[in-house]
C-alpha cells in the first residue's frame, strides 16, 4: 500500500490555503497518497476544493471548529494520524498551522520542520526538506531521524500546482469535541486587508514604504492591486506609522512571502524588508532614489517618483 | 503571579552569514538577544508592574544564551535560569523543549512567554512543544494581552484576522511585534545585570533522561540562496519607462497561475 501524506487544512471562507493544495499535489507527484484533513463548522466547500488533489478527504464539522482552537484541531489531527500512520505530516506556514503542526509533533514525539520550501524522498522513503534559515542568507536541507511520520509547514508557492484529478472520496470524520476539553475559545474576530487576499497567499504582491509619502497614496496601490489580482504589502515604517495594518506587513518582524511577482513602490530595501520576500520569483523596484538599496535584490529596477509612476501605469494597464 | 519568559540570543540580522565549501554554516561572531524574546521580556516585566509577582528569564543550551540571560535580567527581570548539559550541545527545538518542561516544573509559573519564533533557524518549534510538554493552553502570535486574575484575553493576528482569544491560565503565549516595544537597558542595569548571578542546573538535576534530546532532526548541509542576476534598469522618458514597466508586470503576472 501507498504511504500517506496528511494535509491538516486551513481554509478562510471555504477557500483552502494555497499550501495546502499544493502540498497535496507535492504529495501525489512523490508517490504518496495524498488525504486532506479539513476541520470547520461548515467544511464542506473546502473539502470539494481539496477533493481533486486528494485520494481521500477527511472533514470534520462541529462550531467548536469554525476558527482555529488548539484544543480542538489538535485532538482530530491526531487521530487521524494514529488512523493514517502517514510518513509525513504537513499543514501551511501560517501562525495557526504552525502552531498545530509543531505540536502535534511534540505531542506524538517526531521531528518537525518548519516552513519548508522543497521537500523529497530518500532512497529509503524517509522526507528530506529544504528550508530557509538566518533570514533566507543560507537554505537547510534536513534529514528526519526514526521511522515515524516527519512533521512538516509548508510555504506557499513553493510547490507547482498539477491539474485536478477525479475527486477523492470526502468521508466525515465524528468531531466528538469534548466541550470541557477545550481551554481557550475566540470570542471575536475582525477581518483584515479589506476583502483583498493576503499577502502570504497572493501570486502577486504590490508593496508599499515610506516613499509613497502619505497613507491616502496607498488608493493607488490598491487600484494597481485590484487590476492585477494583487494583494497590498507594506514596509515596517508604514505600518508603525499606521498607514497599513500590521497583517500587510512584509519582512523579518512581518509576514514572509513568496510571490510569482513582487513589486515595490517606494521601499528601501533594508536587509529586514528583504529578509521576507526574497524567495519571490519576479522582483521589480520603483524607487526615486537610483541608488536605493532594493535595486541590489531586484530582476528590474526603474528610478522614478512612484508617485508619478503608479497613475501613469494604472492608467497604461487599463481595467 | 510568576512568570517565566523563554530566551536565546541569534545573530544579528546584520551578521556575515555564509556556507562553508562542506556546506557548513559560518556565522559572523555578531549576536543579539532574540527580537521577539525581548517583546516577550519587555510584557512580563509590564505585567508584573501592574500586577506583582515575579519574572524569571529561562534559557536552554548554555553558551551565547547566558546573554539572552543578562539582556532581561538588565530589562528588569528578577531572576535568570539556564538549563546546561553537553547532551544539549546539538539538540534540536523538541529536546530543548524536554530541557525546559522540566526546568519549568520545577520554576512552578502561572505564565510562560516565549518570541514567535528564533530568527536564525526559524523554526519557531520550541514555544509550542513546552506547552505541549507542561500540558498547557498555547497562543501563537500574540499582539495584544490583558490579564484578570485567573483568565487572559489575548488578540492574535492570523492571516487575513485579528482573533481575540479568551483563556485561563496557566498558559504559555508566544508573542509578536506589537505586543510591546522592548526597554533599552541603563548602562548601571547592563554592568549589574553582567555581575548577576546565573542559576544553572543540568539534565540530571532536573531528571531528564539524555536520551530524551537526542535530535529528531538532522541538517544535512546548507547550500547558499540561489542567486539574482544583476538588476536590468528601465530607461527612458515617463511614457516610455511606464509602457516598459507595464509590459514586464503584464508578463510576469501572466507567468503566475
Ligand atoms: C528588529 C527590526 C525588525 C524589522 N522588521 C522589518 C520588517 O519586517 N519589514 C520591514 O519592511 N522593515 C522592518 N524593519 C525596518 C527596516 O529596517 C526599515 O526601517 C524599513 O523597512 C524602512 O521602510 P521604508 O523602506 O518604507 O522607509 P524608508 O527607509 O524611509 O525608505 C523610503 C524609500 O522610498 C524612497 N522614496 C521616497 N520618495 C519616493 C517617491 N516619491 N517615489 C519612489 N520612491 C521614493 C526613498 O528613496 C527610500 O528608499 C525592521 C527593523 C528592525 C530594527
Amino acid at each position: 500500500m501507498m504511504s500517506a501524506a496528511l494535509v491538516l487544512v486551513e481554509h478562510a471562507s471555504g477557500v483552502p490555503r494555497r499550501a495546502c493544495l499544493e502540498t497535496l499535489c507535492k504529495a501525489r507527484d512523490l508517490g504518496l497518497s495524498p488525504v486532506a484533513l479539513v476541520c470547520g463548522a461548515d467544511p464542506a466547500a473546502a473539502a470539494v476544493a481539496c477533493a481533486p488533489f486528494a485520494d481521500r478527504v477527511l472533514a470534520a464539522a462541529s462550531d467548536d471548529l469554525e476558527r482555529y482552537n488548539a484544543d480542538a484541531h489538535l485532538a482530530l489531527a491526531a487521530r487521524a494520524v494514529a488512523e493514517l500512520s502517514p510518513v509525513l505530516v504537513a499543514g501551511p506556514s501560517t501562525i495557526t498551522g504552525r502552531d498545530l503542526v509543531a505540536r502535534l509533533s511534540a505531542r506524538l514525539g517526531g521531528p518537525y520542520a518548519a516552513e519548508i520550501i522543497d521537500l523529497a524522498l530518500g532512497a529509503d522513503g524517509r522526507p528530506l526538506a529544504v528550508r530557509a534559515v538566518h533570514g533566507g542568507k543560507a537554505l537547510a536541507r534536513i534529514a528526519f531521524e526514526g521511522s515515524g511520520p516527519c512533521f512538516v509547514t509548508v510555504r506557499s508557492n513553493a510547490f507547482p500546482m498539477s491539474e485536478p484529478r477525479a475527486p477523492g472520496p470526502i468521508e466525515s470524520l465524528e468531531a466528538g469535541i469534548d466541550p470541557s476539553s477545550l481551554r481557550m475559545r475566540v470570542t471575536n474576530v475582525e477581518e483584515t486587508g479589506g476583502g483583498r487576499v493576503g499577502v502570504t497567499e497572493a501570486d502577486i504582491v504590490v508593496a508599499g514604504g515610506r516613499g509613497l509619502g502619505d497613507p491616502g497614496n496607498f488608493a493607488l496601490l490598491e487600484r494597481l492591486a485590484d487590476r492585477l489580482g494583487a494583494a497590498v504589502g507594506a514596509s515596517r515604517a508604514v505600518v508603525d506609522a499606521g498607514w497599513r495594518d500590521a497583517s500587510d506587513q512584509v519582512g523579518k518582524s512581518g509576514n514572509t512571502v513568496a510571490p510569482g511577482l513582487y513589486v515595490a513602490f517606494g521601499v528601501s530595501g533594508s536587509a529586514h524588508h528583504v529578509m521576507g520576500m526574497d524567495g519571490s520569483g519576479v522582483v521589480v523596484v520603483i524607487n526615486k532614489d537610483p541608488n536605493a538599496l532594493f535595486f541590489q535584490y531586484a530582476d528590474h529596477g526603474l528610478a522614478a517618483d512612484a508617485l508619478e509612476i503608479l497613475p501613469a501605469l494604472i492608467e497604461a494597464l487599463g481595467e | 503571579m510568576k512568570i517565566c519568559v523563554l530566551v536565546k540570543q541569534v545573530p544579528d540580522h546584520e551578521a556575515v552569514i555564509r556556507v562553508g565549501e562542506d556546506g557548513s554554516l559560518e556565522v559572523e561572531d555578531r549576536y543579539v538577544t532574540n527580537f521577539f524574546d525581548e517583546i516577550a521580556v519587555e510584557q512580563a516585566i509590564l505585567l508584573r508592574e501592574s500586577q506583582g509577582g515575579t519574572v524569571t528569564a529561562v534559557s536552554a543550551g548554555g553558551g551565547r544564551n547566558v546573554d539572552a540571560l543578562r539582556r532581561a535580567l538588565a530589562m528588569g527581570a528578577d531572576a535568570a535560569v539556564m538549563v546546561d548539559d553537553p547532551a544539549l550541545a546539538d539538540a534540536d527545538g523538541l529536546g530543548l523543549a524536554r530541557a525546559l518542561d522540566a526546568c519549568l516544573g520545577t520554576l512552578e509559573p502561572d505564565l510562560v512567554l516565549a518570541g514567535r519564533v528564533g530568527l536564525d533557524d526559524e523554526m519557531g518549534l520550541v514555544g509550542p512543544a513546552v506547552a505541549e510538554l507542561l500540558g498547557w493552553a498555547h497562543l501563537a502570535g500574540v499582539v495584544g494581552l490583558d490579564l484578570d486574575g485567573e483568565t487572559f484575553t489575548a488578540i492574535r493576528l492570523v492571516e487575513g484576522a485579528r482573533e481575540t482569544v479568551a483563556g485561563r491560565l496557566p498558559a504559555l503565549l508566544t508573542c509578536s511585534k506589537g505586543l510591546a516595544e522592548p526597554r533599552v537597558p541603563k548602562v548601571m542595569q547592563v554592568m549589574k545585570a553582567s555581575r548577576a548571578r546565573i542559576d544553572t542546573r543540568d539534565l540530571a538535576s532536573l531528571g531528564v533522561d539524555p536520551a530524551a534530546v537526542a535530535p529528531l532532526i538532522r541538517v544535512a548541509g546548507h547550500t547558499p540562496p540561489p542567486g539574482r542576476a544583476a538588476v536590468r534598469m528601465i530607461e527612458g522618458d515617463l511614457p516610455e519607462q511606464v509602457q516598459a514597466l507595464a509590459s514586464i508586470l503584464l508578463v510576469s503576472a501572466g507567468g503566475t497561475s
